[in-house]
């Protein structure tokens, strides 16, 4: 991954998917979300979890801007005392997915052609089925989990609806361990 | 030497914190949430001086200039609630003028957070945008490590204000064992997120070099990084054996000497006309520890277009962030001049020293002489009395400022002689911090002249009829104190540079910029400190020798013209190389 290589037009729109590792303190989630609403910047999505490494979050983020700006934005992000890293890649960077979980009217697995074609086309995972309603969970890329949504629509009986945000790990290598390193290395 | 006690209270335990940290002044102002502590300073009166101020707005100002003049932590103190909400303002001033600073709030009962309760206000959330970091502590047991890396992380890398909010049950709290190692004792403290001195990278360095050496027209612009990294000199034997023109931006002022061969001003809105006319041509830019600030650079898109920027600076964030880089130097500013000073040529560039030489003779003539110079009705204008109090003080003394045209005058008109001596507010341009940054400041020289055996510098508070009365109470702070402020009030009976943009960008139309003024020798002589009003050329000379020689804290109110304004200017909009020397242009 070289965000500086020289086919990435700096002025125009990406899709980035931001990663950013911090220390599990109070407060954190507003000090990474202030550095976009400072700036009026959406955030499309945002997941917080553990990391591999104790004691440090990781934030997913989806946001579409320039490549000047989410170098601005990592910059800032960096700055925070109690963040340690951010990292933006481009979409071919990393491998992205999400969850949604359906609850819906049982009405639809009954019917048998309906449910069908609901397993062919999106092979969602049937978790509870009750009387009146049941819960799918569906994961796979954002445009899968529409397609879901979609196809469900029209037959009147989503109760709830909910997904994940885009989690994501990314192709490189480890790039969080080398940045440690590379702080040993080039601070004092 | 690090500190162990038994069986200490919170409160107890966060002065002996301060004590190691090397404090021995607190700016604060006491409350219902914070008594703990202020009743622990009574047991600390030999190693703490605590100075109440009369508003923690006047405490956290005049503890940032004390922490600016010589580059130490300064700590202030308040309650919570509006107490704290009160240190708002001077946290976003100190935050933006990179200013070290460790601010302690008290808080409610723990049990009590979030209940609303009496004087509960969530400061940790309100300061979090205007703070370098903030921690709330609500166990005596965090007390060591929060503060030790609350002087650690004010005082490193870029400096910043640190607010440690503290809760009452962990101020009375015992502890059965405290120990405390100092960020003296022990510089190196490990957070994993923040690095903040990254080391000077030879590449780089070697990249810088050839720029340089291979420069026609090179320009310094020399920022408050030189300041804060002690590195004043260092830049001067660079600037000296590379021949280059130093600009100091409005933070870099007093880090080159007025009157030295190779420097050349100010840039900016209203800096020097050279520097602005001139740095579009320049075709390497070597900038130290200064941000490209929008009141520098003019209109951004056509700012620097033909120059390779070599851009020194410890923020990672600020690299790039407004002018693009060449060559990015990420370090301290005295780590990388030094690193540069061996390896670059000597050389001189006569031929556009002089054009600057140029711009500087045009520039007096059409612009100062006139205002330095006497009116026949023998009414004031703010450079002539700035001039003639720079020139009594042979440029001296340390100068700190409100903000509006006084500010630009001070800024322009004192010949600075001395290092450490500009303090003003510049990042927020925050009115009403004159008066108490100035009685900090003095402060911090008192102390200084009592550690080195030398003379204080005088301490003179440039502020303006507005902006003084924003903080007039610290009057009292200065006569309780003793503290000889010298305060240079240049009252032109308006809001005077809000006046001027409207009568320059809005058509005349002057909306609220009027004042009633009260009588502020009245006033002043209320608190006790001695005062005198003058408003004719026949009386200046001998009410500025009274006002220097005076030993307490003294009022000078000059009574200036009221419609005068700040030129050269590049307004809002503009290239710098559109810089106006007179309204006509
Ligand atoms: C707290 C605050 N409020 C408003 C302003 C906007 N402002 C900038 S300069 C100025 C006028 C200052 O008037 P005065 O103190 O009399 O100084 P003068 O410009 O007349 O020298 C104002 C209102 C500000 N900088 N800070
Ligand atoms: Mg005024």
């Amino acid at each position: 991954m070289d965000l500086n290589a020289p086919e990435v037009d700096h002025d125009a729109q990406h899709s980035y998917t931001l990663t950013v590792f911090t220390e599990n303190v109070p407060g954190l989630l507003s000090e990474v979300v202030s550095v976009f609403t400072r700036i009026k910047m959406n955030i499309d999505t945002l997941t917080v979890s553990a990391s591999r490494i104790e004691g440090i979050h990781r934030f997913t983020m989806t946001i579409d801007c320039t490549k000047k700006l989410i170098d601005k934005i990592t910059a800032q992000l960096e700055k925070k005392v109690d963040i340690v890293a951010a990292f933006a890649y481009l979409s071919h960077e990393v491998v992205a997915r999400e969850i949604a979980m359906f609850k819906i009217d049982t009405k639809v697995l009954n019917d048998e052609k309906t449910k069908k074609e609901l397993i062919d086309l999106h092979n969602p995972a049937v978790v509870e089925e009750h009387d009146n309603y049941a819960v799918l969970i569906k994961s796979g890329k954002e445009a899968k989990i529409q397609a879901m949504f979609d196809y469900l629509e029209p037959h009147d009986c989503i109760y709830e609806f909910v997904r994940s945000g885009r989690i994501a790990v990314v192709r490189e290598m480890d790039p969080f361990s080398k940045r440690l390193d590379s702080m040993d290395k080039e601070f004092h | 030497m690090t500190v162990s006690k038994e069986n200490i209270r919170g409160s107890h335990a966060l002065l002996e914190c301060l004590v190691a940290e090397g404090v021995d002044t607190l700016f604060g102002y006491p409350g219902g949430a914070i008594m703990p502590v202020y009743d622990a300073m009574y047991d600390y009166s030999e190693q703490l001086t605590h100075i109440l101020a009369r508003h923690e707005q006047g405490a956290i100002h005049a503890a940032e200039a004390y922490a600016r003049i010589d580059r130490k932590t300064a700590v202030c103190i308040a309650t919570s609630g509006p107490g704290a909400t009160n240190l708002l303002t001077g946290l976003y001033d100190a935050l933006l003028d990179s200013t070290p600073l460790v601010a302690i709030t008290g808080q409610v009962l723990d049990s009590l957070l979030g209940s609303d309760a009496f004087q509960e206000s969530d400061i940790i959330g309100a300061s979090a945008p205007l703070t370098k970091w903030n921690y709330q502590i609500s166990d005596a047991k965090q007390i060591a490590e929060v503060m030790r890396k609350a002087f650690y992380i004010a005082n490193s890398g870029r400096p910043g204000p640190v607010l440690i909010d503290i809760t009452k049950n962990a101020q009375i709290q015992i502890l059965e064992e405290f120990s405390y190692e100092s960020n003296k004792d022990n510089p190196k403290v490990n957070i994993r997120s923040y690095r903040p001195l990254p080391k000077v990278k030879s590449q780089d360095i070697a990249a810088a070099v050839e720029l340089i050496d291979e420069a026609k027209q090179p320009l310094i612009l020399a920022g408050h990084g030189v300041h804060i990294a002690d590195a004043q000199d260092t830049l001067k034997a660079f600037a000296e054996k590379t021949g280059i023109p130093v600009s100091t931006t409005f933070h870099g002022l007093s880090s080159m000497p007025a009157g030295h061969p190779l420097y050349v001003g100010l840039p900016g809105m209203h800096g020097n006309y050279g520097p602005n006319f001139l740095s579009n041509e320049s075709d390497v830019v070597i900038a130290i520890g200064m941000r490209f600030d929008d009141r520098v650079t003019g209109d951004l898109p056509r700012y620097l277009p033909d120059a390779k920027v070599i851009h020194i600076e410890i923020d990672q964030a600020e690299i790039n962030k407004n002018v693009p880089a060449t060559v990015a130097i990420h370090a301290d500013a005295k780590q990388a001049l030094e690193a540069l000073l061996p390896l670059v040529a000597e050389k001189e560039y006569p031929e556009w020293l002089a054009r600057f030489r140029e711009c500087d003779k045009k520039e007096k003539e059409l612009v100062i002489d006139d205002l330095v110079s006497t009116n026949e009705d023998g009414t004031l204008k703010m450079p002539q009395v700035m001039r003639m109090v720079s020139d009594k003080t042979e440029g001296n003394a340390v100068v700190v400022t409100d903000v509006g045209q006084h500010q630009m005058i001070g800024m322009r008109y004192y010949d600075f002689k001395s290092k450490d001596a500009w303090i003003s507010s510049g990042g927020s341009g925050t009115m009403g911090f004159g008066l108490p940054a100035a009685f900090g400041a003095a402060y911090a020289e008192k102390q200084r002249a009592e550690r080195t055996g030398k003379a204080a510098r005088p301490v003179i508070a440039v502020v303006g009829d507005g902006g003084f009365q924003m903080t007039i109470q610290e009057l009292g702070m200065c006569s309780q104190w003793e503290v000889p402020v010298k305060i240079l009030l240049l009252d032109n009976n308006y809001l005077g540079m809000v006046r001027q943009w409207q009568q320059l960008f809005f058509d005349h139309r002057y909306s609220q910029v009027g004042l009633t003024n009260p009588d502020f020798v009245k006033i002043s002589d209320g608190f006790g400190v001695p005062a005198e009003r003058v408003s004719h050329v026949d009386q200046l000379n001998d009410a500025v020798d009274r006002f220097l020689s005076a030993e307490t804290p003294y009022l000078l109110h000059v009574e200036v013209i009221n419609e005068e304004n700040v030129f050269p200017m590049v307004a809002t909009g503009k290239s710098v190389a559109e810089i106006a020397l007179t309204a006509e242009g």
